[in-house]
């Protein structure tokens, strides 16, 4: 193909690419106008340490709802009296609560009459 | 003001467009709106469907922005082409197998290669003397439009839009090379079409 017959396709496409109708050109404006605005950074982006710092707040939220007393929960119980945190803060030996009853009658030997080890 | 607020300040700050940035921007814009009739005519030689070729030059366009405006501004013409090319190449591609399941569906396949219809209209205008006219230029486009789709490429990349062979192998994604083969194809194709056209 020589050089004239190119120039002949060359006009003829040429032609096609000016005479597009206006609603195709509206079209590709559009296209173009939305790739320009892809090219540009976010109004706001999210950083990693924003990212990190919302998620603590929003464990930091949870934990509190989390804490807060439920109604009708412990709080109908009656504190305990200083005795029993005493009893309950005791390092006791399992054994010797299982076997109580022997040592409550033990110790009542031990007050029992004196000079004895016990009836005779 | 809260340390809350002075960092909505700071990051809204960050992301304000330089006057350089500002600059690229308005350039994209400019040499999106140079290539984008020319394009759009590529995409509808491929596709033949005007709501295709659309879809094609707009995908090009935002992939183009997404992986090559940082590129020199030198280069982006033969990345511009390579994209949009992909893109119908895709398209191609997609079309292929959809045609051939459209023709298993439809038990069709014996009239693909009727001949009868393949024969050139006999109806149709003498194009010698159609040449000087509208008609002459349409027929040129059509002629571009029926080759097959690599030579089509070579030919509008080589010598409608006027890349070099190694650019065009680039926007091809094929060797040196098949470009010189491809172009070679198509002004044969081109050049019989011509001569057809003689009386």
């Amino acid at each position: 193909m020589n050089e004239s017959q190119q120039q002949r396709f060359r006009d003829a496409l040429d032609e096609r690419a000016r005479d597009l109708d206006g609603q195709t050109l509206s079209r590709l404006r559009q296209a173009r106008a939305q790739a320009v605005q892809a090219a540009r950074p976010p109004r706001f982006r999210l950083q990693p340490a924003w990212l990190g710092g919302a998620a603590m707040a929003v464990l930091a939220l949870v934990a509190v709802l989390l804490w807060r007393p439920m109604p009708g929960g412990h709080d109908d119980l009656p504190p305990l009296s200083a005795e029993a945190m005493e009893i309950a803060t005791l390092d006791l030996d399992l054994e010797a609560i299982e076997e109580l009853e022997f040592y409550e009658w033990l110790s009542e030997q031990d007050l029992g009459p004196a000079g004895g080890d016990g009836p005779a | 003001m809260s340390s809350c607020a002075l960092g909505l300040l700071s990051v809204n700050t960050r992301v304000q467009a330089t006057p350089s940035e500002d600059s690229r921007y308005r350039n994209i814009d400019a040499f999106l709106g140079e290539v984008e009739r020319r394009a759009y005519v590529m995409a509808e030689m491929a596709t033949r469907n005007p709501e295709d070729a659309l879809d094609l030059v707009q995908d090009a366009m935002l992939a183009f922005v997404h992986r090559y405006a940082d590129k020199p501004q030198g280069e982006w013409g033969p990345l511009f082409h390579r994209v949009l090319q992909n893109r119908i190449r895709d398209w191609a591609r997609r079309r292929k197998v959809r045609s051939r399941w459209t023709a298993w569906l439809h038990h069709d396949e014996e009239d693909a290669g009727d001949p009868v219809q393949q024969a050139p209209d006999p109806a149709a205008v003498p194009v010698e003397r159609l040449l000087d006219g509208d008609l002459a230029a349409e027929r040129l486009r059509e002629a571009v439009a029926g080759l097959p789709l690599r030579q089509q490429q070579a030919f509008l990349l080589r010598v409608w839009e006027g890349l070099d062979v190694a650019s065009t192998a680039r926007a091809m994604g094929c060797s040196d090379g098949s470009v010189k083969t491809h172009l070679s194809r198509a002004m044969s194709h081109l050049r019989d079409k011509l001569e057809a056209y003689r009386p």
